[in-house]
């Protein structure tokens, strides 16, 4: 810091994530704005509660031991070539003096909390999903479970430029398609096919019959607002400034996670894109429902974001369309094949649309470079580029898009739901769900200076309610 | 007494800011203690509101319960009186 540019630099890269951060705040307020909109009145206030007690529980969690797997855990521990815990990533121990202030250390504190928002962000996808019938408890421990451990393990092997994932597979996912959305939506699957539906969800044939939202207009600001915090996403998946010059001499630009050039220009053009094309075929294809025009913006990002580095703008609209049109459909026909009653679309517009942006960025990406080769590495599994890099590949991106969905998402959500299952921790009493879980206990209700008029939803609630009770619905 | 930094001076050599510089094992024990005790109230606090409402609800009855209409309290004995056959919510005077 005793030179200007490099002084500059530094703190310009300092307020830049600090920003970022702020930002995707953003996606918090949008999260909770959203699924208070979708819940009942009689489920808002603790669907509000669990979801906001995602902030302090990952945070300390993350400062605790998440940050430090993010550099410990590149090399597997010995999957790239018997290679262990690197030991540059003792700095990262939570009583480091780094984690803290320090003169001598002003990049930490606001990367940390770029990637703390990422977990926040993976934890809340499961939120929605699970609302109405998750004790609070419960989530908050699967929270933990997602944001401080697997999807920062996920984020060193994939999302790093020492990643065995990027240099072994040659795994390209710049913003997050596979790292945190088929991650979540994986995990929302398994912990879902644990925890069950909603009583009533279905009928007698199997019919699956519609909770409305209690506020469409909460549930649409939500939305807009998770676009607004993904900006702030976006913008903290870049390293803003970086000599990627080489032996040709200094050339300073913006790069992605792993180090190679992109701007934020391109991000710009390509997060717009996407959203355009996600929310046009979302509204054609849902002809005109609102929810699924919004999910579908959020699915059309989602589903472009492991290639926004590179794609051009009409690919990643493109992409965005037919993803959203694919996830649209799946969400459905899961929904009556298996009976699956995710609140919100959470599996489909994270989980389906992040495994298929992966995917595609396999093979849109084919043969550009991953990452620079880090020393001690394995030679890369499918093919190099002339300069010696690990190559963007369809078979690794495939076998990266299985390893975020089902390796680290699924399997554990399922494990972790079974657990809390097993301990009876995991779903609230019937009678809780069937009065509401606000009805007892400091929750109150959420609008008591409303009279109530009853929907026909709940009129066929009271009806099941003894069927219910005894545990055959 | 002094709990660390006695002076600005000299910014090059100065690392961390904060006070008690040497400690940070035993606050990031005292930390994770915090946090795992936190989950065992919650859990415990949750359990027990669960278990009140369910002995609240039987005591109550289903249909009072529900015959609210889905919003987030019990019905009371007049607001039951007030309601049709088919449930219709209850007409405030």
């Amino acid at each position: 810091m005793t030179d200007l540019p490099s002084a500059l630099n530094t703190l310009f890269t300092e307020f830049y994530y600090w920003v970022t951060v702020v930002m995707m705040f953003l996606i918090h307020a949008g999260f909770a704005t959203y699924e208070v909109g979708v819940a009942r009145p009689k489920n808002a206030i603790k669907t509000l509660s669990k979801n906001i007690m995602v902030i302090p529980v990952v945070t300390v969690t993350f400062f605790f031991f998440g940050w430090w797997i993010y550099f410990a855990f590149v090399n597997g521990p010995f999957i790239n070539n018997g290679m262990g815990l690197p030991e540059s990533a003792n700095i990262f121990y939570a009583w480091s003096d780094i984690m803290g202030p320090n003169l001598q250390d002003r990049i930490t504190g606001v990367f940390w909390a770029a990637f703390l928002l990422f977990s926040w962000t993976a934890a809340s996808i499961i939120s929605g999903a699970t609302i109405e019938r998750i004790r609070v408890g419960a989530f908050l421990v699967i929270a933990v479970m997602i944001g401080s451990v697997t999807w920062i393990i996920d984020a060193a092997w994939g999302w790093s430029p020492a990643g065995w994932m990027v240099q072994l597979l040659g795994y390209h996912d710049a913003y997050a398609s596979g790292v945190i959305h088929a991650i979540a939506g994986g995990t929302a699957l398994g912990v879902l096919l644990v925890l069950g539906r909603r009583a009533g969800r279905f009928g007698a044939d199997g019919e699956p019959r519609v909770i409305k939202p209690h506020n469409v207009w909460m549930t649409s600001l939500g939305l807009l607002l998770i676009y607004t915090g993904f900006w702030g996403f976006y913008a903290a998946c870049n390293i803003p400034v970086w000599d990627i010059g080489g032996d040709a001499g200094p050339f300073f630009s913006a790069t992605n996670i792993y180090l190679m050039p992109t701007t934020l220009s391109a991000i710009t053009f390509n997060f717009l894109m996407s959203l355009a094309g996600g929310m046009m075929a979302g509204y054609l294809i849902s002809k005109g429902d609102v929810y699924w025009t919004l999910s579908g913006g959020l699915a059309g990002i989602i589903s472009a974001s492991a290639g926004n580095d590179l794609y051009h703008p009409i690919q990643a609209m493109i992409i965005g369309g037919v993803v959203v049109v694919i996830i649209y459909k799946a969400h459905y026909y899961v929904e009556r094949r298996w009976k699956l009653d995710d609140a919100v679309g959470a599996v489909a517009v994270h989980g389906y649309a992040g495994f298929l942006g992966v995917v595609i960025a396999g093979f849109l990406l084919w043969g550009y470079p991953a990452a620079a080769p880090i020393e001690g590495s394995a030679a890369p599994w499918f093919g190099v580029t002339p300069d010696g890099f690990p190559a963007v590949n369809p078979i690794g991106n495939f076998l990266g898009a299985i390893i975020m969905f089902g390796v680290l998402g699924f399997i554990p959500g399922y494990i972790a739901a079974r657990v809390l299952d097993a301990m009876k921790l995991l779903r609230v009493p019937p009678e809780i769900e069937l009065a509401g879980l606000d009805a007892f206990g400091a929750a109150g209700d959420l609008y008591p200076y409303f009279a109530h008029v009853e929907t026909d939803y709940e009129s066929t609630e009271r009806a099941e309610a003894a069927d219910f009770l005894s545990g055959r619905s | 007494m002094k709990t660390g930094l006695d002076s600005f001076n000299n910014p090059a050599d100065i690392g961390p800011l904060y006070p008690f510089v040497g400690t940070e094992v035993i606050l990031v024990v005292i930390g994770v203690i915090v946090w795992l005790a936190w989950h065992y109230l919650q859990t415990r606090q949750e359990s027990t509101e669960d278990d009140e409402g369910v002995q609240k609800f039987h005591e109550v009855g289903k249909d009072r319960v529900l015959f609210h209409g889905g919003t987030a309290r019990i019905a009371r004995e007049d607001e039951l009186h007030g309601h049709t056959e088919q449930g219709a919510p209850h007409q405030m005077d």
